[in-house]
């Protein structure tokens, strides 16, 4: 019962041998055969590929983007219980520079105007446009994409590159460095994923707006990234890594997914109320575009599958601590992400009810998979978590 | 009115006459989370710590169970739920149902909110209940705050404390153990 051990061992870096792992392969061969079939498919039916594309591009962009908000908020709190586990996001930001290159399809006119039919020629002297150009106007968009890539490129690398680098030495320097850049780094990842939502993900039906949508982006991109990160570290849990994370970091982990799964709830709920007691027409047009057909059904699967089931299911402290029944839930709440955001995009290209595409699974596939196969190879780059972080035997004898 | 005191230090000789428990100072947090690990382990069942400030994973290092706080929050917030529901339905749709904006009286929207705030208000209402309850309290008076040293239980000192009615209890043997992991000013507490 008793033997407390009083002398820590640290453990020793780890490194991830990609060539060792099938999943790799399919995942290189999962992205050559999609790129043929994306292509095939942006040929044939271009209105289909751009919103399959896109929703693919936006699973796996938010979850990136919530890792340079876990990332960023690690070092801003000084937290202790996150270093063992931190590369795993870390890794997300590398992939960044990727995400452009995945995000540049979009812009070809062809698709780009399906998207952001504000762009199209067929709304070139539409009112309604003309009123918004101040914002809503192509030079100004580019500008704007512009700028969020460069910034979230930048910055992710910067917090990697460091925390990388850190490994060699162990001069805390780092670590104060990226504590005192992370408070900017916040507001300013606040700021331009606000817009960020507007531009890409609101902007779909540009006539409609919602003042807490900045806020609503921001939980799906947080709760989706440390879903993601508690499934990749399952992962690697089964493929003999990361030994020295105990139950009292599955217990973390499992608590901050438990909390932004009800804030999400409490800001996707909060947007609904107030546009449903509000009443006014071209603010509920949204619900209504999204609640036709059997779309209104996947509305109520996503209120019990986001929020009533994970609530009732993370609640007890038991399945927080064990890492199979936390990875359940996380993976559960990846698909509801998936459906969310299918439940978003989709209505404005089959306003009428559910018609999921094969380009629907093929822009997935693909973009998932070039993804998945980039993030394994950077993972391998470096020890898959911070050696010589100067808090590691603080996170190591975490309790909570 | 007794002969003896109440609280007598081991070693003096005297014995209060009826033996409430024995108590132990320790210097620091470290050594306190060690005994507490070793008195845990010779199975002692009726004991406490007292720290002036929460101290990490000494629940564990006391073998203490899981608490029951939880249930309690739980009961709350399932009462503060079925009642909040109970009350606006019953109060908006039968008793006085009132045409807002022509929606329907029954708008479950509009009742989240109160359901929200009544689950969370009830659950913590249950849990500080809970705790207070589950720690014993309310009660006038305790045994230690007879023992002038411990009133810096809540201010720098560490105290380990071993009921007598612990069936391992045995006025020698305990003694002894504490004494071996370090405990000084050992003191035998008595009750009226």
């Amino acid at each position: 019962m008793s033997g407390h051990p009083h002398t820590l061992h640290l453990p020793a870096p780890e490194r991830l041998v990609p060539w060792k792992f099938p999943l790799t392969y399919i995942f290189l061969a999962l992205s050559m055969i999609g790129i043929i079939f994306s292509l095939i498919g942006a040929a044939v039916d271009h209105v289909q590929f751009a919103y399959s594309w896109f929703f693919a591009f936006y699973f796996f962009f938010t979850i990136a983007l919530g890792a340079f908000f876990w990332v960023t908020l690690h070092y801003a709190c000084d937290s202790a219980w996150s270093v063992l586990p931190r590369r795993v996001w870390e890794n997300m930001l590398g992939l960044l520079p990727l995400f452009f290159v995945l995000f540049l399809p979009l812009l070809w006119p062809d698709f780009r105007d399906v998207l952001w039919t504000w762009m199209s020629p067929a709304h070139a002297t539409d009112h309604e446009v003309e009123i918004r150009s101040g914002y809503l106007n192509p030079t100004f968009f580019y500008i704007r994409v512009f700028i969020y890539f460069l910034y979230f490129c930048l910055a992710g690398l910067y917090y990697r590159r460091n925390s990388v680098a850190q490994d060699i030495d162990g001069n805390p320097v780092f670590t104060r460095r990226m504590h005192d850049h992370s408070y900017l780094a916040l507001v300013i990842f606040g700021v331009l994923e606000t817009f960020l939502g507007f531009d890409w993900f609101m902007g779909l039906d540009w006539r409609w707006y919602s003042s807490l949508f900045g806020v609503y982006n921001f939980t799906i991109c947080v709760q989706a990234s440390m879903a993601a990160g508690i499934v990749i570290i399952a992962m690697l849990r089964s493929a003999g890594f990361l030994v020295a994370l105990n139950s009292e970091h599955f217990h973390l982990m499992g608590k901050l997914l438990f909390g932004f799964t009800i804030f999400w709830a409490y800001i996707a709920f909060g947007q609904y109320l107030l546009i449903w007691y509000g009443n006014i027409p071209e603010e509920t047009i949204f619900y209504n575009d999204h609640n036709r057909g059997l779309w209104k059904y996947l509305s109520y699967l996503i209120i019990i599958g986001k929020f009533v089931f994970p609530t009732i299911y993370l609640l007890a402290q038991d399945t927080k601590k064990r890492l199979r029944a936390l990875t359940f839930v996380a993976g559960w709440l990846l698909i509801m992400h998936g459906v969310e955001l299918y439940w978003y995009i989709m209505p404005y290209a089959h306003q009428h009810s559910i018609l999921p595409s094969w380009q629907d699974f093929v822009a997935f596939i693909t973009v998932g998979s070039i993804l998945g196969f980039a993030y394994m190879s950077l993972a391998a780059r470096a020890s898959l978590f911070p050696t010589r972080d100067p808090r590691l035997v603080e996170c190591l004898t975490i309790t909570n | 009115m007794t002969d003896t005191p109440l609280v007598c230090s081991v070693g003096s000789g005297q014995m209060p006459k009826k033996l409430y428990a024995v108590a132990a100072e320790f210097a620091n947090p470290t050594a306190l989370y060690e005994a507490a690990e070793k008195v845990r382990d010779h199975g002692f069942r009726s004991w406490d710590c007292y720290t002036p400030y929460a101290i990490h994973g000494l629940d564990k290092a006391m073998g203490l169970k899981k608490s029951w706080v939880g249930v309690c929050t739980l009961v709350g917030g399932l009462h503060g739920l079925i009642g909040g529901f109970l009350l606006v339905t019953i109060t908006s749709v039968y008793i006085y149902p009132m045409d807002t904006q022509g929606k329907p009286y029954f708008s479950l929207p509009a009742f989240v909110p109160i359901l929200d705030l009544l689950t969370i208000m009830l659950a913590a209402i249950f849990t500080l209940k809970g705790i207070i309850l589950l720690s014993g309290l309310p009660r006038l008076h305790h045994p230690l705050w007879e023992w002038d040293l411990f009133s810096r239980a809540t201010h720098d000192k560490f105290f380990v404390v071993i009921e007598a009615k612990d069936p391992r209890f045995d006025e020698k043997a305990t003694v002894d153990l504490l004494q071996e992991m370090g405990g000084t000013n050992l003191t035998f507490i008595g009750e009226e």
